[in-house]
């Protein structure tokens, strides 16, 4: 507003109806508010308006008065400078000053002296969320994009531009709106002081300091708590009298922080901040932004359907029209007035134009389904939001972290526009922060000489790059610290018995590295306040397997680390694999599907009276699904269809009846009444309406486990059955290696059983016509006699046909398991022998519980 | 036809309460064998003619399957084998079942019946507490009872229905 047309309006205040009608007060209260906003230029003048405002619509008749002098002074310094400019907006600061005294109560400001109400028992006590149940989402998620925004832009204020300044306060202007809106006065005066504190930093009177960011922050985190309190329905009324003194501190002080607390309310504000920003239970919140070009897409996708249903329906006219001409033919046909050669004529014409119609009609179904297909794509991207929502809440947590552990830290975003499915990347938070968090306090070195020995610059670079690779969006969080060893990491691993030492030798680097996401693996020697949350790196491997991801870790000794999510970019659209089984039509997530195979019956073996099948040279069991679901009357034809499923890096294979299609659907529930149906964990509604279950792989897997248990006592049951326990059973164990041998003697006469010791199978072979034994531990690869010729030729002998004989195998050999387990071997276990496991096998052999 | 007939219903108890102010509860009541039970209109969102059910693998027999009502995933349950009473089927399959779909809380499903038979209207003061003869099966759902002018009807609850114990195993995930 220009100060002439301020000047008229000014004018045009009718002083007699001021007096007499309280509308007119409130109208001339809202002018004055309006003006004072417009006159931003002249501070004090606009702290003169805004006094006005609030006097005027006081019933008090003093401060009636108290408005007209001020007014006729209003009108006397205009009157007498025509050229009003800043220097005569100083006039006005004497009158500030005597309307401030009379005024105090009331609870307004103005530039100078920050008068609000800072008298607790004003506040409201409870938070009436009933009142507020409508606004409140839309409170929320406003709070939280603001505070998502004003976190970020904070940081480094020191060096932010004009345009940086006016977005902060624009966040704050919101913010004091937002929550005005909720009536939260506390958090409104908080607001309103930090906002007009950086009105005096962009209008360039005082300019920020490290302190201002610290406080500033200070003040975020505070209304993030309030925010918290909100979204837990609990009373959010805060106390924020602390901050306010620290703010006004500031400004008058310039950006010195006070030494000591200004008032006495230091003690409950420290209560206020232990009191951190809960993280939300539910997670995924119920309302989303959504970019309105995105919508606009989907619009413009609809508006092309509709003129396609169009077409489609002038299509389906033509073919009734042409139905109608075809019948009027008949009866021309009928009449036999038409000659052979004219009828010909006709039907080659008719020919003709249902060819053409025909095609006229597989275009608009072309167009039809390349549209339907686009509005799929449009409708699911709606749900996809950038991956900056979270992202931008690491610089400042990165701050943090840095500033605790004493490390310095030059921290990146790239990629943070790649958008995934909200529900994803709400659950992305924790496990990226976790990841973040570990790169500073393990993988960048905690001393500085040391990086710069390495020819490494002083600050650690920590990168959080996010980007697409084909359906999928990869997010690499890499350090260029210390780098991780695999060694230490397996030492720990053992150490801490995740492990034996063992097979820790067996293992690739990979599997080494991949101990850090064990539960139970820590490698922090000192508990920190960073690592000690209780989030481990196997929640956030668990977490990002729940979103059907993957973690790898890539890193190089004295060079740094990268830890690489790969997710899907959706949840809700999943490629599923359809098969028979039998009559029933049901289908696995591709996502677990390593693949499928055809083989003839013939190449299914037996092996501990269970199925298994050789994939390239892999063992691999096999589950015939109609078991587990008791499907009866399934028959195995000549070829068999199999899907080898890959679920928490185990493998098998399920017997179906054929594969039908590989298509993209809709996963739903099916109903809260049946979360946890059995072996299915959801359905896909087909085109035709029709509803396929999607089955629950693991749960199969776990299922196929037990019965394989349940089956070995069923099918083999030990001829000593009756024998009571109390009679010692006893073991011949079969082993050329001394150490194994006894190693194995001392375990089971720990557990209660006679046992005896033959070097090789020939000996065995000797040992069993002398004695009865209950059962035989065998060790393959044997000199003289291997394991397999032994367990052929105990097999031969009558008392031996059913007499329970366990394998033992080295890890490292690769024999074939196939070939023993026809030979008449009931169980493999693997050397080093783990005792429990061993124990458990040869009391259940002998069902010994 | 049943489904005008039901609205036809609701509108009439709308104008009922106005002019009255006499409470009434809708019943919606159906045959299940030889019984005529039913079912408190609050917990029945629709009628439901069921064509196509999926069915699901080691679930209880009461339990038939699964259908999509409009592209929504409903479970669908016999009923008559959940509250264990003993008929002879006289229908075949290839006739269309009804379904009532009931809903407490978070919870729904459309549940089979033999035939619908009407809405009743009943003054709250009618209802009476269910006798001490009521089969041991019913007693568990069961809510009041009523007299109509025909016969005694069991009013079973549809909150209890859905909330039974025997869906525990499958609520929690």
């Amino acid at each position: 507003m220009s100060l002439k047309e301020f000047l008229k309006q000014i004018g045009t205040i009718d002083k007699e109806r001021i007096l007499n009608k309280e509308e007119y007060k409130s109208e001339i209260s809202d002018m004055l508010n309006r003006m004072s906003l417009s006159l931003t230029l002249y501070p004090n003048l606009c702290g003169f308006l805004k006094y006005l405002a609030l006097i005027v619509k006081s019933s008090d008749s003093f401060k009636m008065d108290l408005f007209m002098e001020s007014y006729s002074d209003l009108i006397r310094i205009y009157g007498k400078q025509k050229d009003f400019n800043v220097n005569s907006d100083k006039e006005f600061e004497m009158l500030n000053q005597k309307l401030a005294l009379f005024s105090e109560d009331d609870s307004i400001s103005n530039d100078k002296k920050i008068i609000y109400s800072s008298d607790d028992s004003q506040e409201i006590e409870s938070f009436d969320y009933s009142e507020l149940e409508l606004t409140l989402q839309d409170f929320i998620d406003e709070m939280e994009a603001m505070l998502g925004h004003l976190e970020n832009d904070i940081l480094n204020l020191e060096s932010a531009d004009a345009v940086k300044i006016n977005t902060i306060f624009r966040c704050l202007h919101t913010i004091k709106g937002a929550v005005g809106m909720v009536k939260l006065v506390n958090a409104q005066r908080l607001a309103h002081i930090a906002e007009n504190l950086f009105d005096k930093i962009r209008a360039n009177k005082i300019k920020p300091n490290q302190n201002f960011e610290d406080i500033f922050l200070e003040c975020v985190d505070r209304f993030k708590i309030i925010l918290s309190k909100i979204k837990r329905r609990e009373n959010p009324v805060t106390n924020v009298d602390d901050l306010v003194d620290k703010l006004q501190y500031l400004e008058m002080s310039g950006g010195k922080l006070p030494v000591e607390p200004v008032n006495g309310d230091k003690s409950v504000s420290k209560n206020d901040k232990q009191e951190q920003a809960l993280p939300d239970k539910d997670g995924e919140s119920m309302s989303l932004r959504v970019d309105i070009g995105k919508l606009d897409n989907v619009m413009n996708q609809m508006g092309e359907l509709i003129i396609e249903k169009i077409k489609l329906e002038q299509q389906y006219l033509c073919s009734k029209n042409f139905i109608l001409e075809l019948r009027n033919v008949k009866q021309e046909f009928n009449k036999k007035k038409i000659n052979e050669s004219l009828r010909k004529d006709m039907v080659l014409g008719f020919i003709e134009r249902f060819e053409k119609f025909h095609n006229n009609f597989s275009n608009v179904i072309d167009e039809i389904s390349r549209s339907t297909m686009n509005m799929q794509d449009s409708v699911m991207k709606i749900r996809l939001v950038p991956l900056s929502t979270i992202f931008n809440r690491f610089p400042r947590l990165m701050k943090d972290v840095s500033k605790k552990v004493r490390k310095e830290i030059d921290f990146q975003i790239m990629g943070a526009e790649t958008e995934i499915d909200k529900g994803i990347c709400e659950m992305l938070f924790n496990p990226l922060l976790h990841i973040l968090r570990n790169s500073v306090d393990h993988g960048i070195e905690d001393d500085k000489e040391e990086r710069i020995k390495n020819g490494k610059k002083p600050a650690g670079d920590v990168i959080i790059k996010a980007y697409y690779k084909s359906d999928k969006v990869v997010i690499d969080i890499t350090d260029d610290g210390a780098g991780m060893d695999e060694e230490k990491l397996i030492a720990k691993a053992i150490e801490k018995k995740i492990v034996s030492a063992d097979e820790a030798k067996m293992m690739d680097k990979k599997s080494k590295l991949m101990m850090i996401f064990q539960p139970g693996f820590s490698t922090a020697k000192r508990v920190t306040d960073l690592s000690g949350r209780g989030v481990g790196m196997d929640v956030v491997r668990s977490t990002i397997e729940k979103l059907k991801g993957t973690v790898d870790i890539i890193t190089e000794k004295g060079k740094g680390s990268t830890i690489s999510l790969s997710l899907p970019l959706t949840l809700a659209i999943v490629r599923i694999l359809i098969f028979s089984l039998k009559e029933d039509i049901l289908a696995v997530p591709v996502y677990n599907v390593k693949e499928t195979v055809q083989i003839p019956a013939s190449d299914i073996h037996e092996a501990n009276g269970k199925p298994v099948m050789n994939l390239r040279g892999e063992m691999i069991p096999l589950i015939y699904l109609c078991d587990v679901l008791g499907v009866n009357g399934f028959a195995i034809g000549e070829n068999i269809s199999i899907i080898i499923v890959e679920v928490m890096d185990k493998q098998y294979g399920l017997i179906v009846s054929a594969f039908v299609e590989n298509r993209e659907v809709v996963i739903k529930n099916i109903g809260n009444l049946l979360k946890k149906a059995p072996f299915i964990s959801g359905a896909a509604i087909l085109g035709d309406g029709e509803i396929i279950p999607i089955l629950d792989t693991v749960a199969i897997m776990n299922y196929a486990k037990q019965q394989g248990k349940k089956s070995i006592k069923v099918s083999k049951p030990s001829p000593h059955k009756t024998a009571s326990v109390k009679n010692k059973k006893k073991i011949l164990v079969v082993e050329d290696s001394k150490i194994y041998s006894n190693q194995i003697a001392e375990i089971l006469a720990g557990a209660g059983f006679e046992t005896d010791i033959a070097e090789n199978g020939e000996i065995g072979l000797k040992k069993i016509k002398s004695k009865q034994f209950d059962l035989i531990s065998v060790d393959i690869i044997m000199p003289v006699m291997d394991g397999y010729e032994f367990v052929k030729n105990l097999r031969k002998n009558k008392n031996y046909e059913l007499t329970p004989v366990i394998g033992l195998t080295s890890m490292k050999e690769k024999v074939d398991k196939i070939k023993g387990f026809e030979a008449g071997m009931d169980e493999y276990l693997t050397k080093p022998i783990d005792i429990d496991e061993y124990l458990r096998v040869v009391k259940k052999m002998l069902e010994i519980s | 036809m049943v489904i005008d007939l039901f609205d036809e219903q609701r509108k009439k108890n709308l104008y009922q309460e106005k002019s009255e102010e006499k409470k009434t509860i809708g019943i919606v009541s159906f045959d299940l064998g030889d019984e005529i039970i039913g079912i408190e209109l609050k917990y029945i969102l629709e009628i439901i003619n069921l064509t196509n059910i999926t069915k699901l693998y080691k679930v209880p027999d009461y339990l038939i399957g699964i259908t999509n009502l409009r592209g929504q995933i409903k479970p669908v349950i016999d009923l008559k084998k959940f509250l264990n009473i003993h008929s002879v089927d006289h229908r075949n399959d290839s006739q269309e079942k009804k379904g009532l779909l009931l809903n407490y809380e978070e919870f729904d499903a459309i549940v089979v019946v033999d035939s619908i038979n009407k809405v009743e209207w009943i003054p709250e003061e009618d209802l009476r507490e269910p006798p001490d003869t009521t089969p041991d099966n019913l007693k568990e759902f069961t809510n009041f009872l009523v007299y109509t002018k025909s016969k005694p009807i069991v009013v079973i609850s549809g909150e209890k229905i859905l909330n039974s114990d025997m869906w525990n195993q499958y609520k929690e995930e």
